[in-house]
């Protein structure tokens, strides 16, 4: 459901207002889609910032790319892109009435991002126990950086989820999964230009 | 428990960006030759666009907007040539390599 079928007074303060123009078209709360563009901004630039500083010391940024764990990062990517798809089955349970469902739905993909970072966390720990912390050169400055922000963003996401399974309303649910996804989204380009582009 | 049709598309959409990361995954290191090195950077980020686009168009109901999802896919289409035009950059002046 979107925010113009939604409501059709003009007040900007209310989000189920039109006078959110193009916005109102969008699921869920149009505060939530100036966020996700703003955090994909904030995303792009630094990614750019990597591939200016890979350019300067390519080699470099391949010998300390060739010290990550890429099985952990896939089990990560195929984690998130999981999370997000039981986020979107709860929205679909949610509109269609079956709160109970939309619950374990979105506890679900909540789960998924605790193992997320499980996983996150203990690839962080074998890389600072075999020495490479976030002084140890150029490329292991913005990847803790990035892929630190991008998972402070999971974190984030989780306690979203959490209020959203508390307060049921279709627009919550709706707005805490875009969220979600932007995470899900931010994850899709950082993995391969991190992990695989070398 | 019968699926609706939205969920069991939302199913087909899973499926798929979990079929295109094991993959690329698996052929990142036979496929990585440096000699190869900007064909492998477009392929890869060809493959991230193509997620990034399922993500918009049926994670995020994108589908039903397609304006803010030609947006959305613009800018991550931009951030991902950038990144590729970097990889273009390093192979065409041999002294940054």
């Amino acid at each position: 459901m979107t925010q113009a079928q939604r409501g059709s007074a003009s007040d900007p303060a209310d989000p189920g207002s039109e006078a959110w123009g193009p916005l109102s078209r969008l699921p869920g709360n149009p505060l939530m889609w100036v966020l996700i563009a703003s955090e994909l901004a904030v995303f792009g630039a630094a990614l750019l910032g990597y591939a200016g500083a890979r350019l300067r010391d390519p080699a470099g940024f391949l010998a300390a790319q060739n010290h990550l764990d890429r099985v952990a990062g896939v089990i990560n990517t195929a984690v998130l892109i999981t999370s997000g798809l039981f986020a979107a089955l709860a929205v679909e349970a949610r509109k269609s009435g079956r709160r109970a469902a939309a619950r374990w739905r979105i506890g679900a993909a909540a789960s998924l991002g605790a193992v997320f970072l499980l996983v996150k966390f203990s690839e962080y720990a074998r890389e600072l126990g075999a020495g490479f912390d976030i002084d140890s050169g150029g490329f292991f400055t913005l990847y803790y950086l990035i892929t630190g922000f991008h998972a402070l963003h999971v974190l984030l996401g989780m306690v979203i989820l959490g209020v959203v399974a508390r307060y049921d309303t279709l627009a919550n649910y709706e707005t805490g999964a875009a969220f979600w996804h932007m995470v899900d989204l931010v994850w899709i380009v950082i993995f391969p230009v991190i992990y695989l582009l070398r | 428990m019968t699926m609706t049709t939205s969920e069991k598309s939302l199913l087909r959409a899973w499926g798929l960006m979990m079929a295109l990361s094991i993959a690329l995954s698996i052929a990142a290191e036979p496929l990585r030759p440096q000699s190869y090195l900007l064909a492998w950077a477009a392929f890869v980020c060809m493959v991230a666009y193509w997620k990034a686009r399922i993500v918009l168009s049926t994670y995020l109901g994108l589908k039903a907007a397609p304006g803010a999802r030609a947006g959305f896919s613009l800018a991550i289409a931009v951030i991902l040539a950038m990144i590729l035009g970097s990889f273009a950059l390093e192979l065409a002046i041999p002294a940054l390599r």
